[in-house]
């Protein structure tokens, strides 16, 4: 029984926890990986929803019209 | 005859994961029955593990309360809180997040002896906190776990696939 809570992803990822082959540590490369692409994903989502209200507002504070 | 049998399980798991693939990417016919089946018992073979894993836990608890262990205070609030739950359900409570905030409510009004109108300014108040909870820090939350969870299942799905997960094997 583990000390700590394993949660979510964590369950999956248990054998690498335990035991130390490369295809564990493979699985937690990659899934890292995966994690860092949809962060970037998300990133530039939400900067292309926040560019015009943030383009307009800049123009109001810059032309002062 | 192990590394035949290693080679078989792995053989058979790549083969079912293979079809369950096609089938919910576009098979028709014979294979989406095949898949649809294939879902239905991995569906009840979850369900399966799911109530093991709860007796699991309760013995395990059970075990560290009786033999005084450590942190077997928390065991005690573990079990308590999941009988509470159990016995609400039980007794037709359809969701016990609104009979909590109903007693918080209550014992708020009672406590604070204002009158009804600051019983109520408050109960407002509580409602909205409650629900600002549930929609930001809350919500955050479970969205990030769904996340790891669900890129985490296509890893392990893949490992499955191409046959380097090893846990139906050793």
């Amino acid at each position: 029984m583990a000390d700590q809570p394993l949660i979510g992803e964590e369950l999956f990822l248990a054998g690498a926890y335990l035991g130390d082959s490369a295809s564990q540590r493979a699985s937690v490369v990659t899934l890292d990986f995966l994690r860092w692409l949809l962060i970037l994903g998300l990133l530039i989502a939400t900067a292309n929803t926040i560019r015009e209200p943030v383009g307009e507002a800049l123009a109001r504070l810059l032309g002062g019209g | 005859m192990g590394r035949l049998g290693a080679a078989l399980a792995t053989a058979i798991a790549i083969g079912f994961g293979v079809l369950t693939l096609w089938g919910l990417i576009g098979g028709t016919g014979s294979i989406q029955g095949i898949t649809n089946l294939l879902l239905q018992l991995t569906v009840i073979s979850v369900a399966v593990t799911i109530l093991l894993g709860i007796l699991n836990l309760f013995s395990v608890h059970l075990r560290r309360i009786t033999q005084r262990q450590r942190g077997w205070v928390y065991s005690i609030a573990l079990i308590g809180s999941a009988a509470v739950v159990i016995v609400l359900w039980v007794l037709g409570q359809q969701s016990t997040n609104a009979m909590l905030l109903d007693t918080v409510e209550l014992v708020n009004r009672r406590w604070r002896a204002g009158g009804v109108r600051a019983g109520t300014a408050r109960t407002a108040h509580t409602t909205e906190i409650r629900q600002w909870l549930l929609a930001v820090p809350v919500s955050a939350g479970a969205r990030g776990i769904l996340l790891g969870i669900a890129l985490a299942t296509v890893v392990t799905g893949v490992r499955v696939l191409i046959g380097q997960d090893r846990s139906y094997r050793e």
